[in-house]
């Protein structure tokens, strides 16, 4: 950079040349003091039994106790600051650090969060130490303690905290000098770098932050897609098309699963809709104000209750009290669990999603249409059903849409009021219990502690989860299209 | 001209009767009253449901509910130990989760999104993308718990673990967060941004000393919705492999060494209860009782971010 001219020299000058000039010692001393005593805490003793000259340092896994180990018997690595983290953030450390420093930028940041992270992580390991010393303290000779190396990593940790702090200040010093009358350079004028600096790596962070939503997609279609892979290259396809659930048994006749989801969701969206459709109009085009801020809010608050709520009082209230007593009219005799007061209490669930996008639905429908229909001498009723409606089709359509994928993806009523067990026959009756592909793999994967059984269980879990999932996201895509359509229009 | 008159007087007579005649409009009404019903419908089958809960678990509530709050998973419902401590403890370490990972992340996203993405079409993939992450299930979720948090990074989250059941959730509530933040910042009146950038603040400054203040409300609300969900939220842990028996070890509430190991939290204690009442009657108090516990702090929360929302609303306007 060259220097411009110099328009004033103003009294304060000369010492802002030397503040600037001033040599980073403080920082400095306290980072390299930070990273040396982090590398040099692995190899000194982390654990010291008392009394018997026994110690261990960051390195040995031998001891169970000794700083994690993810098992008490297995003598397999720590995972929490054990040696060798310790001594790749210390590296890592060094290497961002230094330039950083070097060059006057934000080093504070990065070094203080570094520093933070791995006190946290030390201290951790004492939490860890503690606990799992308490567990096997009879076996040990004598009492055990925390030695050096833990404390040193610890004060290590806290310097490079302090080393980010008190940059910070130095840094904000030099800025502040600078801008107060030293001399001008092409360097002063380009902006306060710091600020520059703090932009892009916000901007930065965001983006991540963004990104992470994309890599979670990713994960999501990764693991279903590599077990469903195996699933079904090894399956037999017979026995996916046969009498009922059995997975245990190696039986997955997904059309059992598939009708009774059908059934449920039928069942819900008979509830959903009138309910969720008529709140919806009431509050758009009848309601006043005042009514509306009352019954707004009552209606959130069903929409969030959760759903092993709803399961409870499906089971418990709707089963015995509505489907048990109607389902004489149609000659069937229904257990306590069964299909119907499953999709009762999804239709409940569902029934204020439906009503808060179908009422966004009409709100979006301008009000120049209603003005010109109540114009033209047509009645409250006539512009709701002949104006409003049509001209919101779009957007009920996708209430609806969401609506039921949002039913067909409901777990926990159904595996708690379905009536199915861990198993399944084929059914399309709604008195009689079943399982729904949801309630099918929440009860694979609750019935054992591990999921396990005849070879594929496993993996059917996934395949049907992959199933479940296209069925969802194409619904999901269908109504975003719907949507879409809407906010086109007007 | 005589045809004139007499149209004349007919439509002068039909005004006359709509004007001065009050004719009863019986489908409005019906229409009225149909919509009414729907409505009344929903808040009755509100007040039913917490009647029934609060009736049926009436007996645990009002004679010992400080055993029940502190007592563990048992397995006949007349043991004095049973209880919802182990619930609340698991409920609580992944609120902490929740709380860590998915408020940071879903802001800053949502940041990403209104403030500094270009029109591009990585941008309109990123939207369309967190559209759908928001409509799918929750047991699919779990299934990538399970992959990812629990067999994936088993050693880090030790497993089946509070840690990967939190990671979980936390991944389940993003894509809410980002919405309803996103939906916050872009409230936010151009005006006030145009202004801070007149005055030579930064993209940052702008966002940090403009439009987080004046969109804190909106997003605290969404945050708070989307953390009631996740302590309600049961799918994902049956399937990452919450322990629905006997669970062993009493950690205390806040001891950090618990988050790598065997976990409950309050959706699952219900929903054990529910299922074992099937056999011992008696869970079905214990179950309704654990709802009553739940259902206060998930209400609690979400009244809370709707009379926030439009308290600030209301300011506003």
């Amino acid at each position: 950079m060259t220097d411009v001219a110099v328009p004033f020299r103003g009294p304060g000058s000369e010492s802002a040349i030397s503040a600037i000039a001033k040599p980073r010692i403080i920082p400095a001393i306290l980072f390299i003091a930070g990273v040396a005593l982090l590398l040099a805490s692995p190899f000194l003793p982390w654990a010291v039994v008392e009394g018997t000259g026994i110690a261990r340092n960051a390195f040995d896994a031998d001891l169970p106790w000794l700083l994690g180990g993810s098992d008490m018997g297995a003598g397999e690595g720590g995972s929490f600051a054990n040696g060798w983290l310790i001594l790749i953030i210390a590296a890592l450390c060094a290497a961002v650090g230094c330039p950083l420093l070097a060059m006057r930028r934000m080093a504070a940041i990065p070094v203080a969060a570094i520093g933070a992270m791995l006190a946290l992580c030390v201290y951790f390991t004492e939490y860890r130490f503690e606990h799992q010393y308490g567990l096997v303290a009879d076996a040990l000779p004598g009492e055990v303690s925390m030695g050096e190396g833990w404390w040193v990593a610890l004060v290590g940790s806290l310097l490079l905290v302090l080393t980010g702090v008190t940059a910070r200040i130095w840094l904000k010093g030099a800025s502040s000098v600078a801008g107060a009358g030293g001399p001008v350079t092409l360097d002063s004028l380009s902006g306060d770098r710091d600020r520059h600096d703090r932009e892009s790596g916000v901007r930065a962070l965001v983006f991540l932050a963004a990104l992470a939503s994309v890599l979670v997609s990713g994960l999501i279609v990764w693991s279903l897609v590599r077990e469903a892979f195996v699933y079904m290259f090894n399956i037999d396809w017979g026995s996916v098309w046969s009498t009922g659930w059995f997975p245990r048994q190696g039986f997955f006749d997904i059309k059992t699963l598939i009708v009774s989801t059908l059934l449920v969701n039928g069942v819900a969206m008979l509830i959903a809709t009138p309910i969720g459709l008529g709140s919806a109009v009431f509050l758009s085009e009848y309601a006043k104000p005042r009514t509306r801020r009352i019954l707004k809010p009552t209606l959130e608050v069903l929409a969030s209750i959760p759903s092993v709520v709803l399961g409870y009082f499906a089971l418990q209230w709707i089963s015995p009290n509505v489907v048990q007593a109607i389902d004489g009219w149609f000659g069937q005799d229904a257990h306590l669990g069964n299909l119907a007061a499953a999709g009762i209490g999804v239709g409940i669930l569902s029934s204020p999603l439906m009503a808060s996008i179908s009422e966004d639905a009409m709100k979006a429908v301008p009000n120049s249409l209603r003005e010109a229909s109540a114009g033209l001498g047509s009645r409250k009723v006539t512009t709701t059903l002949r104006v409003v409606l049509p001209a919101a089709v779009s957007g009920l359509v996708a209430a609806f849409i969401v609506t039921s994928s949002r039913a067909v993806g409901e777990t926990m009523v159904v595996f708690i009021a379905g009536g199915g067990g861990d198993t399944a026959v084929y059914t399309h009756n709604i008195f009689d219990g079943s399982l729904t592909m949801t309630a099918a793999m929440a009860s694979l994967a609750s019935g054992t502690d591990n999921v396990v059984g005849e070879g594929l269980t496993f993996e059917s879990l996934y395949f049907v989860g992959l199933l479940l999932f296209v069925m969802t996201l194409a619904m999901n895509l269908v109504a975003d299209r719907f949507v879409s359509r809407v906010r086109n229009k007007y | 001209m005589r045809l004139s008159r007499v149209f004349d007087d007919r439509a002068r007579e039909a005004v006359a009767d709509s004007v001065y005649k009050r004719s009863r409009d019986v489908r409005g009404g019906l229409f009225k009253v149909a919509l009414q019903a729907a409505l009344l419908m929903a808040l009755l089958i509100l007040g039913v449901l917490i009647a029934d809960v609060l009736s049926d678990g009436w007996s645990l509530l009002s004679g010992q509910l400080g055993d029940f709050l502190s007592g563990g998973l048992r397995s006949r419902s007349d043991d004095p130990l049973l209880g919802v401590f182990q619930g609340i403890r698991g409920s609580l370490w992944i609120a902490v989760f929740v709380i860590l990972l998915a408020f940071p992340l879903g802001i800053g996203a949502a940041i990403y999104l209104e403030e500094y993405a270009p029109k591009s079409r990585l941008t309109s993939f990123i939207e369309v993308n967190i559209r759908n992450l928001a409509g799918v299930p929750s047991v699919v979720y779990g299934l990538l718990g399970l992959a990812i948090f629990v067999n994936g990074m088993g050693d880090l989250t030790g497993g089946k673990s509070v840690m990967a059941a939190g990671l979980t959730l936390a991944v389940l509530v993003l894509p809410i967060v980002i919405i309803t933040s996103a939906e916050a910042i872009r409230a936010v009146p151009t005006s006030l941004k145009e202004a801070g950038y007149g005055v030579g603040a930064t993209r940052w400054e702008v966002i940090r000393t403009q439009i987080l203040p004046y969109a804190a409300p909106g997003i605290l609300t969404g945050t708070l919705l989307s953390l009631s969900r996740a302590i309600g939220e049961a799918a994902p842990l049956i399937l990452i492999g919450a322990v629905t028996g006997f669970l062993g070890g009493q950690s205390g509430l806040l001891d950090v060494a618990q988050l790598q190991e065997r976990f409950t939290a309050m959706p699952i204690v219900i929903t054990r209860w529910v299922q074992q009442s099937g056999r011992d009657t008696g869970f079905t108090a214990a179950a309704a009782a654990a709802i009553v516990v739940m259902l206060v702090v998930v209400l609690l929360l979400n009244s809370g971010a709707i009379g926030l929302r439009n308290h600030f609303e209301k300011k506003r306007r």
